[in-house]
């Protein structure tokens, strides 16, 4: 059963990714996820070079170029500093330069001119210049784009409902983990210090959000996320056996709730 | 902490709830949304007929929309219309009373149910926090019954606590409990459910020899104060509201996701029912605690938020989500069963209707998140303590101290002027059409037309009477006797309406336009409804244009000029 609920769990989102796109995207979606997936195997093998499947992923994506710098960064932040780290590093920048173009236009960074029109427009309605200009102005532009799009990543709707059934967004919203799995994902957040890989977890977590967060539309290059919360949720769900009696009808109900929902996504293709 | 220096904090804070409530209280929003309108109206019809619009005498739901509103803040309104008139102001006043006294109440329910180490920070943080809260400020500025309500459903639960010490108290408690459910419909949920778990909690002290008595004597007044509502509480009228808007409910709306072109073998599967809903609902319910909602996106309802304002400020997302781990974690005894009970409980009511993320109905839910984010301050700030002054000895207390201050009195300066930006200046702006604004405006002209002629204004997509009964003050005795909807003995049982409106020479109905222009008579409808195109293809005289401050037009007036 346990195996099953874990089965049930990852393949949602990769099965609904696949047929709602067309193989090719699909393929250019999936490539990226599984070379996280492949740095986790050396990560958990305890491979000091594990980074480096992190290193091509801009070559396939180039909107996710900044992601290898960010994970890079946090390694030697939070790991231990190493010349073969700081050579990384500038690797992944060398990288980033290289693919800069392709990935500057499709980030919140490119000037949108709706935007200031509308920050001119309600610039007018203050009565102090100073208070307009704390509220309203084109860094702000900048920084709203980025909090829409990191709360809007890290919504638990978002993972579990496709968003809220009458909340949903400019995208696929898809159905990305069967609903009861967000009892296993939260359980396993909040005891993520048990698990031996939790720094490989929280590291390509946090990276993603921020690369994804930087990005006009985020949609479908979010399966990157795929990696870090399936490995919560299997996390989660190997506490919960540990821990409770009553696990096995947790699984089953899981299970059960899930079966429509996987049907659903096979029905409307 | 000096006692002087508690009632300067205390004072500050309810200072600063009354500043961030009164400003411009009855004139942001400048509009009045016809609920408000409907509220006040009745109220002035009761005060006038001892009748509602329907010439129903002292109802025990108000009938109004057929959404039979909750009766408690409509007759609060009463006394206030001979002080104040019939104004925005007063309709809204009695949600800014309450509002106000909701700060004692829960100073003193945090004191009480706090470890003794937090129990004065936390209190007076708490209520200082609320005091600018956006969540709570929105509807102690406007006229909606949940505010109040609030008040009487902490109010409940403080007596509740002080009754396990000095057993009287449990009247009180009681007492306030039943206003509660009366007060509000999220409240007929929300308060049993509240009741349950506390006698739960407390089963072996309020069943023992010391309070028996006065719990008997608490739950037969409380039930004394609700046989009116209960002797209503199986009609349809009663019901309208739970059903009309309920999850649950199919009649008017299928469960979402629910895949009407598929009609296969495994549709009992694909579209069950039961598996929907619990989908649904577990949505809707996990939407409360979204900090993308809470920090960023507000409630959807353009009423119940300000522009580009969340229901809390952004920098106190990290202490929401700082906040709930340690209260998860540390043992907080009676305070962490009462905020976690709180916050559990308080998007259930809101959970059940369609909307995602209504505040209005889960506005109890804000108390128990601002202890959070307070509670998170408390302990950043002794964590910080910790780090800087005895582990790095790089500040000295009375240094971190001023930081502190500095900081906050940054943050709280930020705070207030986001307030004033979204509340005041861009909410006017932003969402005047949705707070009705015009309809004074129109009411206005009327005085200025010819007399003798009739005015049709167009109800089509909005219902106008209630706005222009209000704004006319249009004496409810000639209402009651030109308008008939139902029977007072089918009043709650009826839901039949009848929208055609009779206010004097004003109808408020469709417009019709084949046979309206063969009569000679003013026309009032929004942009929609009377157009540039039509005025010149039906040859109508142009008399006045009501616009939204963004210039826009609300309103237009012509008049009709039969061959």
């Amino acid at each position: 059963m346990q195996h099953l609920a874990v089965l049930l769990g990852i393949l949602f989102w990769p099965t609904s990714l696949y047929f709602k796109n067309i193989p090719q995207d699909f393929i250019t979606y999936l490539i990226p996820a599984l070379l996280i997936l492949l740095g986790y195997f050396l990560y958990n093998k305890g491979w000091k070079f594990y980074t480096l499947p992190i290193l091509i992923i801009p070559f396939v994506e180039p909107k996710l170029s900044l992601f290898p710098v960010i994970y890079i960064l946090f390694d030697i932040i939070f790991g231990k500093k190493s010349i073969y780290k700081f050579t990384l590093l500038v690797i992944s920048f060398a990288v980033l330069f290289s693919l800069w173009e392709a990935l500057w236009g499709q980030t919140i960074f490119i000037p949108d001119y709706e935007a200031r029109q509308k920050v001119i427009r309600e610039t007018q309605l203050y009565p102090s210049v100073l208070l307009a200009r704390t509220f309203h102005n084109k860094a702000r532009i900048i920084t709203d784009k980025f909090t829409a799009n990191l709360f809007a990543i890290t919504e638990a709707n978002n993972y579990f409902f496709g968003f809220a059934p009458r909340q949903s967004i400019n995208n696929q919203n898809l159905p990305k983990f069967p609903f009861l799995g967000i009892i296993f994902v939260l359980y396993g957040v909040f005891h993520i210090n048990k698990n031996e890989n939790k720094k490989f977890i929280i590291t390509s977590f946090l990276t993603a959000i921020i690369s994804l967060s930087i990005l006009t539309i985020f949609d479908r290059n979010d399966f990157i996320l795929w990696i870090p919360l399936s490995l919560i949720l299997i996390h989660g769900i190997n506490l919960i056996k540990q821990n409770f009696k009553f696990y096995f009808l947790v699984l089953i109900l899981f299970v059960i709730f899930a079966i429509p929902e996987a049907l659903r996504i096979l029905l409307t293709l | 902490m000096n006692k002087y220096l508690t009632l300067g904090a205390l004072i500050i804070s309810i200072f600063l709830a009354i500043i961030t409530r009164f400003y411009e209280l009855g004139e942001a929003p400048a509009g009045l949304y016809l609920d408000e309108a409907a509220q006040g109206y009745n109220a002035y019809s009761i005060l006038k007929t001892g009748k509602d619009e329907f010439g129903k005498s002292f109802p025990i739901v108000f009938r109004s929309f057929a959404d039979f509103k909750t009766p408690i803040y409509i007759y609060l309104i009463v006394p206030l219309i001979p002080l104040f008139g019939l104004t925005k102001f007063t309709v809204r006043l009695p949600s800014f009373i309450f509002s106000i006294l909701t700060f004692p109440i829960l100073y003193l329910l945090i004191k009480e149910v706090a470890p003794k180490r937090y129990a004065l920070s936390l209190s007076l943080l708490t209520i200082a926090i609320l005091s600018i809260s956006p969540w709570h400020i929105l509807f102690g500025r406007t006229a909606f019954e949940c505010n109040i309500a609030l008040f009487f459903f902490l109010s409940g639960i403080y007596f509740f606590y002080v009754g396990l010490k000095s057993p009287k108290n449990l009247l009180f408690s009681a007492v306030f409990f039943s206003i509660a459910i009366t007060s509000y419909h999220a409240q007929r949920v929300l308060t049993p459910i509240m009741l349950v778990l506390l006698f739960l909690r407390y089963r072996k002290i309020i069943l023992g020899q010391t309070h028996k008595k006065y719990l008997i004597i608490g739950i037969t007044l409380g039930l004394l104060l609700l046989l009116p509502t209960i002797s209503i509480a199986t009609t349809p009228g009663f019901l309208a509201r739970v059903t009309g808007l309920n999850i649950f409910s199919y009649s008017r709306q299928l469960p979402a996701g629910f895949l009407e072109d598929y009609d296969g073998s495994l549709e009992f599967l694909v579209n069950n029912k039961f598996f929907l809903t619990t989908r649904e609902f577990s949505s809707l319910y996990l939407s409360y605690f979204s900090p993308r909602n809470m920090f960023f996106l507000g409630d959807p309802d353009a009423r119940s938020s300000f522009p580009y304002l969340g229901t809390f400020f952004l920098w106190q997302f990290p202490f929401y989500v700082y906040g709930l781990y340690v209260l998860v974690k540390k043992n907080l005894g009676e305070l962490k069963f009462l905020t976690l009970s709180l916050l559990l409980i308080s998007p259930l009511p809101a959970a059940i209707t369609r909307d995602p993320y209504s505040t209005i109905r889960s506005l109890q839910m804000v108390i128990p998140l601002t202890v959070i984010i307070s509670f998170a301050l408390i302990e950043a700030y002794q964590n910080v303590s910790q780090l800087f002054i005895y582990r790095f000895r790089l500040l000295g207390k009375s240094l971190l101290n001023l930081i502190t201050f500095a900081a906050l009195t940054t943050i709280l300066i930020y705070s207030l002027a986001r307030l004033y930006s979204s509340a005041i200046i861009l909410n006017e702006y932003d969402h005047a059409a949705e707070w009705g604004y015009g309809y004074q405006q129109v009411a206005d002209s009327f005085q200025n037309l010819d007399q003798k002629l009739p005015i049709v204004v167009d109800n089509t997509r909005i219902e106008s009477y209630s706005e222009l009964l209000f704004f006319l003050k249009f004496d409810p005795e000639i209402y009651q006797k030109e308008n008939f909807e139902v029977s007072a003995s089918e009043y709650y049982t009826n839901l039949e309406r009848n929208k055609v409106k009779k206010i004097g020479r004003i109808i408020t109905r469709p417009i019709d336009w084949e046979k309206d222009l063969n009569v000679e008579q003013y026309l009032v409808g929004d942009s929609l409804a009377v157009s540039y195109e039509q005025i010149k293809s039906h040859n109508l005289t142009l008399i006045d244009e009501i616009k939204y401050p963004d210039s826009s037009i609300a309103f237009t007036i012509v008049k009709t000029n039969p061959k």
